[in-house]
Parts: C-alpha cells; structure tokens; sequence
C-alpha cells in the first residue's frame, strides 16, 4: 500500500495501476540520452562556464540561457524573478473562484481618498451625505440645498451636494497651484485621521484639536513663537532667513477647509475679518454665509466627512503637483514673498564666527576656579 | 459577497456545452449546479471581515485553521473548479500547444506523450473525488534552479498552493494507518514517518540542495492545469464507469493557450533577457 502511494507521487517513476487486468501496459518514462542543459538527470559533466559559453552560442532556445543565468544568479537576481513569477501567477489565478462585490472599508478613505471625479451620487449616498436634521432645527437659509423631507428630517439633494464639493475641490486646486497655505480644520471626535491625510496631500496645515481664538486677529500673540521657514519655487528650505523672519508678521492662512462649522464659529468668523476664504460642510441647521464656499452634507456622519475631505485633500495633492511640475519648467505660478532680501541672507559660514559660543564650558577655566 | 464567476463563451457553454466532453445538462451538473452550491455554503458562514477576499486568499488564509474547515473546503471547490474550467476549449476549434510547451513538458517527462499517460493516468487511478494538477516549480540542479513540470494528485478540496500546504492533501487518507496510530498506538516515530517525506536529498529533505528555501512541507509551485476527478464532472455524459473516457475526452478539449499564459514564459524569457544583455554588454 505505502510502496504503491510512494510511487503515484513521483512523476518520474514507473506507474502501476490498480487494477487486476493484466492487459494493462507497465508505462515507463523513458529519459532521452543525448545529453541536454535541460535535462540533467544523467549528465554527469560539470557545469562550467566554458561549458556554458559554448552552449549559449550553439543552442538558441530559452531554456538554456536560463540554465546559463541560473548558475551565474545572485540572490537578488533570485528574488527578483521570483517575485516577477509571483505577480503573474497572482494575475493569471489569483481571481480564479468567484466574483466578489466591492464592500466599504473605512480605511480605504484614507489610504486612497478619492478624486472629485470619482464623486459619484452613489457614493455620496452610501456615506449617508444626504441625511439632515429633523425639520425643525433647520436653518432656512439653506432651504435651496433640501430635496424634501423623510421620517421627519431634512434630505439634502446630493446634486447639490456633488456640484458644490466639486466647486470647492477646484478651489483648494486652485489655491495650490498657486502656492497658497491650506488650513484643514476638523475638531470633531475621529475627524483626525482625515483632516491631517487631506493636509499631508494638499502640502498644507491641519487642525483637529480646538482651535485657540486670536490665532489669526492676535497671530502675533499666540503664534508669535512658531518657526517658520522659507521654502523656494521646490518647496526646498532656503537657510539663512532667520533674522528677517523675526521681523514680520505671523502668517495666515490662504484658505480654510472646516469640517464642523457648527463647533468652529470663533475660527470661520477670524477668517471673514482677514479676507479669508473659507470652505465648510454646512448641514441643514447649520448657517451657509459663515463659509465662502458652502458644502452642503452630513456633517455628523464620519464617512461623509473623510470623503469630503478626501476629495479636497485629493485635489490640493493635484494642485501642488502641477504647481511643483512648473516649477521644475522654472515657471513660477505665484508672487515670490514681499519684504525678503537675498542680499541679506547669513549664510552658514558667517554665522558660524558669530554665534561661537560653545555650548559645554572650557575643561581649563574650571581647573582655573578657584573652589 | 461572492457571486458566480463568467466564463469565456459562457453563453454558448450553457446552451450547447463542449461538444464530445458536456453537453448542456453535463455542462449544469459540473459547473452550474456545484458552483451555486459552494457559492450560497460560503456567502452563509463567511465572517465579515473576510467579506472582501477572494476565493484563493480563503484557501490560504484558513488552510491551518480546522475550525473553519468549511470556509476553506468551499473556497478551494470555486477556486479549483474555475481553475479547470478557465482551462478547457470553449471556442469550438482545437487549440494546440506551441513548440515551447511542448519542449519544455518533454524536458520534463521525458516526451510529451509520456506527460499524458502520467498525468490521465494519475487521474484515473485516484479512487475518490479530487483534482491533478500540472504544476510548474524551481528545482535545485546541479547547484543551479531550473524551471520543471510536475504532476500532483490532491484529493477532495485539496489545493496545491504553497501557502496552503496544510491542507494540500495529497494521499488518500484511507491508506494511511492513522487508526493504527491511535488505537495500536504506533509509536510518534511510526506515525510521523507515514506522513512526511522521507527523502532527505530531495526538494525538501534536511540534506536538499536548497534547505532554506522551503517551507515546512511547502512546495512553491504555479498550477497550469488540472482535471476534476469529482463524479459530477462526467456522470452525466460517461457514466459512472465512465471516467477513462472523460480523461480522453478531456484531453482533446485543454485551451494550451491559457496554459501556456499560466506558465508565464513571457516574464522567465524578459529576466534571462536582460541578464544575458548586462552580461554580454
């Protein structure tokens, strides 16, 4: 019994068969004699490479210059075909079975937010953009963003919803491109996570902790002691601005993304006061003329608001790549910063002489001291 | 949630099946029928954190888990069964292999005739429901690894990926004395010697020429082809009795084409390629 399953499995060997009939041919695998680089089962010449030169040139057939490769690998050569084996095995096979319906996975929104041209009213509907607040706590101003009302709430119409994102994805785009600072600001429970994917995309600031009132009207005060830096037409660090930095004003942001308007009243107010547009996901009880650029969605679904911000993060990561593909053309799309002198800069030798202190004392002024 | 894959010319495989091999009716027992089965089994007990994967990632990931051998069993009968599906002739004319297969299946078994006795005769010889499979995998030679064709028999839900070697299931578990084992109480030693492979020199023995390589009892290798020896296969056409025809017929009916593309020559000839241009460059 163990000796038959012994050799079913050996491919090479003779196979018996089971069965009693004696007509039955005792199949053999015969193995060509002439000697091959394939087949070397018998060949008992060595390898070598005058060996293998001279094969290369007579036999033109794949299977020898991967013989010949193959004694000669390393192993990252190894490694390489192996994964190049493995991608197309997966290719090939790796859907074989069944057809699997695409389902929602909340980190999807972050790992790969997606593109205003990927808002469909489908996906603003599966992330529960729709859904108001009940009718009587709406805000009348927003009455042209309503479709009408179910179960006693508010349903914002999602071609409302789809046209206004789109409107301010191209805004945050826009603003980008030209070099402008973005503030994304989402001070909500699990706001985090997204607001600082979409500022890391969009090159620009996040805020999802509370937003400290005068940040912009009393800038000086409370953000007096931030760095800052200045960064050229690559977004490289220019050193050696730090003495004409300390003279002026903190700065402000271009545009402000908020999330929850609802909670950052004191924010979106600084920023009318300053000439700063601002874009917001304004719900049914919500106020639109506090933003610019209203959205009008579900500010109290999670889902709705990574997509939104996904969206914006996605189309300030568009901006900034043309506006840095330009600047590779040595095109510059925005007004460089006023009051800057290059003449003035300390560069790294001068400032070396002048801040030579050093930081741990002398060993012979302390043997000096008298104790 | 899964539902049922399309075959090419799955339209004209339903209505007039694979002349000589199913007709319509064969055609709805081997694949309609089995598939919508394994397909409501496995949408009925899949968790909801698996409710993205697919059918080949099921397999792996739940090939060491014996709790939820359910999930594996019906995963591995999708994946297998399109797997010999996607393989056959549906276009109505014959499909022969090129020169490379040919060549390189004959390196291997020493000709290509010698290949199709070994692998139908595998086939037929397994008594109970299962697969054989023609695999492709890198052999230790000489110090070098070279690319060779394989044949392996695994039965009922078995599935040849290396990932799921626990549950490759090779032998037919009734010729294995795991009665014995318990009841006699063979000795660990006895028992442990039933099931692995005892070859040291070979692929994957203590003394193999590549010991690091492989996994315990994991084999890395890419399935081209397989037949399904399960009875709904070709009980309806041939029979009961009728399994040494349905290999024959089988046989005349393989798409070499997409045997070929499993095989992934393409991307073995672009790496020996432009190695052989930075070596002669």
């Amino acid at each position: 019994m163990l000796a038959r399953s012994l050799l079913l499995r050996n491919c090479r060997r003779a196979v018996q068969l089971a069965h009693v009939r004696a007509s039955q041919r005792f199949f053999s695998v015969e193995i060509s004699s002439e000697p091959s680089l394939g087949n070397g089962q018998q060949d008992g010449r060595a390898i070598t490479p005058a060996n293998l030169a001279n094969a290369a040139l007579t036999e033109t057939d794949a299977q020898s210059t991967s013989a010949f490769s193959s004694t000669h690998q390393n192993l990252s050569q190894r490694a390489v075909e192996d994964w190049n084996a493995f991608k197309h095995q997966q290719e090939a096979t790796g859907h074989l079975g069944s057809v699997v319906a695409p389902q929602y996975e909340p980190a999807e929104l972050l790992r790969n937010p997606p593109s205003a041209a990927d808002v469909t009213l489908e996906l603003l509907l599966a992330s529960q953009a729709h859904l108001g607040h009940k009718t009587s706590l709406w805000n009348p101003g927003n009455a042209q963003y309503i479709y009408g009302i179910r179960d006693g709430i508010h349903i914002i119409s999602l071609e409302v919803t789809a046209a206004h994102l789109r409107r301010a994805a191209k805004v945050v785009e826009g603003v980008a491109m030209r070099g402008g600072l973005i503030l994304f600001a989402g001070t909500r429970k699990g706001q985090d996570s997204c607001v600082v994917r979409a500022a890391q995309l969009a090159g620009g600031c996040h805020l999802f902790q509370r937003w400290i009132p005068g940040s912009i009207t009393n800038g000086q005060q409370i953000l007096g002691n931030c760095t800052t830096k200045v960064v050229n037409e690559k977004d490289e660090e220019i050193p050696g601005f730090d003495e004409q930095l300390k003279k002026r004003a903190t700065l402000k942001p271009d545009l402000v993304v908020c999330l929850d308007p609802m909670q950052n009243y004191v924010l979106l107010h600084e920023c009318a006061l300053n000439n700063i547009p601002t874009i917001g996901i304004i719900d049914t009880n919500a106020d639109p003329t506090w933003v610019t650029y209203p959205i009008p969605a579900n500010d109290d679904s999670l889902r709705c608001v990574q997509v939104i911000a996904g969206v914006l993060g996605r189309a300030g990561e568009t901006g900034k790549n043309a506006r840095l593909a330009q600047a590779a053309q040595n095109v510059i799309t925005y007004a460089p910063a006023e009051g800057l002198n290059w003449r003035d800069r300390v560069t790294k030798q001068e400032s070396s002489g002048a801040r030579a202190k050093p930081l741990v004392p002398d060993v012979e002024r302390y043997d000096s001291v008298d104790v | 949630i899964h539902s049922i894959p399309q075959l090419t010319n799955g339209q004209k495989l339903k209505d007039e099946g694979i002349p000589g091999l199913y007709g319509p009716a064969a055609f709805d027992l081997a694949w309609t029928q089995p598939m919508h089965m394994a397909l409501r089994k496995l949408n009925g007990i899949l968790p909801d954190t698996d409710k993205n994967l697919a059918a080949k990632d099921l397999v792996i990931k739940y090939a060491r888990d014996p709790e939820n051998a359910s999930i594996f069993n019906y995963a591995s009968m999708l994946h297998n069964t399109h797997f010999f599906f996607d393989g056959l002739n549906s276009t109505g004319s014959p499909v022969t292999p090129s020169r490379k297969l040919v060549d390189e299946i004959s390196n291997s078994f020493g000709s290509y005739d010698d290949f199709r006795i070994d692998f139908l005769t595998t086939a037929n010889s397994m008594f109970g429901p299962g697969f054989v499979w023609l695999v492709r995998l890198s052999e230790p030679n000489m110090g070098a690894t070279q690319k060779v064709f394989k044949v392996l028999s695994t039965y009922c839900a078995g599935t040849p990926y290396a990932g799921a070697h626990y549950r490759q299931q090779p032998v037919d578990m009734n010729t294995q004395a795991v009665r014995d084992a318990v009841e006699r109480k063979l000795s660990s030693e006895e028992f442990r010697r039933q099931h692995t492979i005892q070859n040291t020199v070979g692929y994957a023995g203590k003394h193999s020429q590549q010991p690091g390589r492989v996994s315990k009892g994991g084999v890395e290798v890419t399935p081209v082809l397989c037949v399904s020896t399960w009875e709904h296969a070709y009980l309806m056409k041939f029979g009961v009795d009728g399994k040494r025809g349905y290999l024959k017929e089988f046989w005349h009916n393989i798409n070499w084409d997409v045997v070929e593309h499993r095989c992934g020559f393409e991307v073995e000839r672009q790496l020996s390629s432009d190695w052989m241009q930075r070596a002669t460059a």
